[in-house]
């Protein structure tokens, strides 16, 4: 790359979602004690799609890069930087992205990393790829966003099973000679909220102490279910989200209403809803696609704005804002002016 | 202005007087962790957006607890 870029453009977005589908009723049927009604109301969920014990995060990632391929998006041997967001990779080591680099037959010139973020993994995935291609590190970035959190959660966990769902999605981002169409960006990090999402002994805190080092596995290793406080968590999100939004809308220069759709993370009905309360937000202006998939985390927001260019919601000169927020606590947003994707 | 008491008695869709300042979410019918979510959310809504300013109430138990809470916010008179 020897020339300028002027702009930054998102050409494509693919998706692939767990293999299972789960209703609420299959879940009640196990848990009989729940309210379906105050847990459809509160969630806004009817189903969950989850991955099959035997996929994984990168089986789902492959798949949705696989479609960006076979549509003619990109070619495999364009790609010069791979990105993967996950927190379910398949192993603490090797990296993700290493693994799918060969799966995908990528050049072994691709700049291959993980970024470990959740529901903010999408913008901030975007931030790292519009830096790479504008300081000339990269000029077609594959972002692929996959979790599979279901297999954290256990199945009594009232909390978190009627949310969770497995997804990625697959996105091109590269440079173009047009304007740029992605950003400006907004991020945030409150690490106060570690312990209010959180999966115990899945690192090495407390857990996984190699005691001999002749022993060739780790000792005490034992990994609990995903945790969620969810009233914190939803304090969180009315208080920290509305100034993300209202923060972007000031280093943009544009008006609230000046955007013509919000893509929040599509954690659940009773968070956005909240959200546009706080933000004074028209029904119409705030996308919701998840109630037969549920949250798939950092996957959320790129496979929600696949469903709204599907269903004639996204319009190629729209002003469109993605925010992230979740697990950490993180949050980004982001602005795009949408074109047609390929 | 409703009460803490009206406003949790209106979340959980229970009879007006049903909640006392002694209550807590163990005596109270319907108030679980779920349920709470939706306390929070009118509450929020009762004081204009000012609740969500608080993340200590995300832990709350009881009604004495958000009563001091709020309180200690300025949004209670004692």
């Amino acid at each position: 790359m020897g020339c300028a870029v002027r702009g930054i453009k998102v050409s494509g977005i693919e998706f692939q979602l767990g293999s299972l589908l789960e209703s609420n009723h299959e879940m009640l049927a196990e848990n009989p004690s729940w309210d379906l009604d105050a847990i459809e109301r509160a969630t806004g969920i009817t189903c969950r799609r989850l991955a099959r014990v035997e996929e994984c995060a990168s089986d789902l990632a492959v798949e949705a890069a696989e479609k960006l391929f076979a549509k003619g998006t990109v070619r495999r041997e364009e790609i010069d930087a791979l990105i993967v967001c996950t927190q379910s990779p398949d192993y603490l080591l090797p990296t993700t992205a290493c693994i799918i680099q060969d799966r995908l037959g990528l050049s072994t010139t691709t700049a291959s990393f993980d970024m470990n973020l959740g529901c903010s993994g999408y913008v901030y995935g975007l931030a790292v790829a519009s830096s790479m291609i504008k300081s000339g590190l990269a000029s077609k970035l594959l972002l692929l966003n996959a979790d599979t959190y279901s297999k954290f959660v256990s199945k009594t966990d009232r909390t978190c099973r009627p949310i969770f769902a497995d997804g990625a999605a697959a996105s091109l981002v590269e440079s173009t000679d047009g304007e740029d169409t992605v950003g400006p960006f907004d991020l945030g990090t409150n690490g106060r909220g570690s312990e209010k999402l959180i999966l115990h002994g899945s690192g090495t805190r407390n857990t996984l102490s190699v005691k001999n080092a002749d022993k060739t596995t780790a000792r005490n290793s034992k990994i609990s279910f995903l945790k969620m406080n969810g009233a914190d968590v939803l304090m969180f999100t009315m208080n920290t989200v509305p100034k993300t939004v209202e923060a972007l809308l000031k280093k943009a220069g544009v008006t609230k209403e000046q955007v013509d759709l919000y893509i929040f993370h599509q954690a659940s009905r009773s968070v956005l809803d909240n959200i546009a309360r706080h933000l004074n937000l028209p029904n119409e202006k705030v996308f919701r696609g998840f109630s037969e998939i549920g949250n798939t985390i950092s996957a959320s927001i790129p496979i929600a704005i696949k469903q709204a260019e599907e269903q004639g919601y996204l319009l190629p000169g729209q002003k469109v804002m993605l925010v992230g927020f979740g697990v950490g606590y993180s949050w980004g947003s982001c602005l795009l002016t949408w074109t047609r994707m390929k | 202005m409703k009460t803490v008491e009206e406003i949790i008695e209106h979340a959980l869709g229970l009879e007006p007087g049903s909640v006392k300042e002694s209550d807590n979410i163990e005596t109270v019918s319907g108030w679980d962790s779920l349920a709470h979510l939706q306390v929070l959310i009118e509450l929020d809504i009762e004081f204009d957006g000012k609740v969500a300013e608080i993340d200590q109430l995300g832990e709350t138990k009881s009604v004495k607890e958000i009563k001091e809470i709020l309180r200690t916010r300025g949004l209670l008179c004692s």
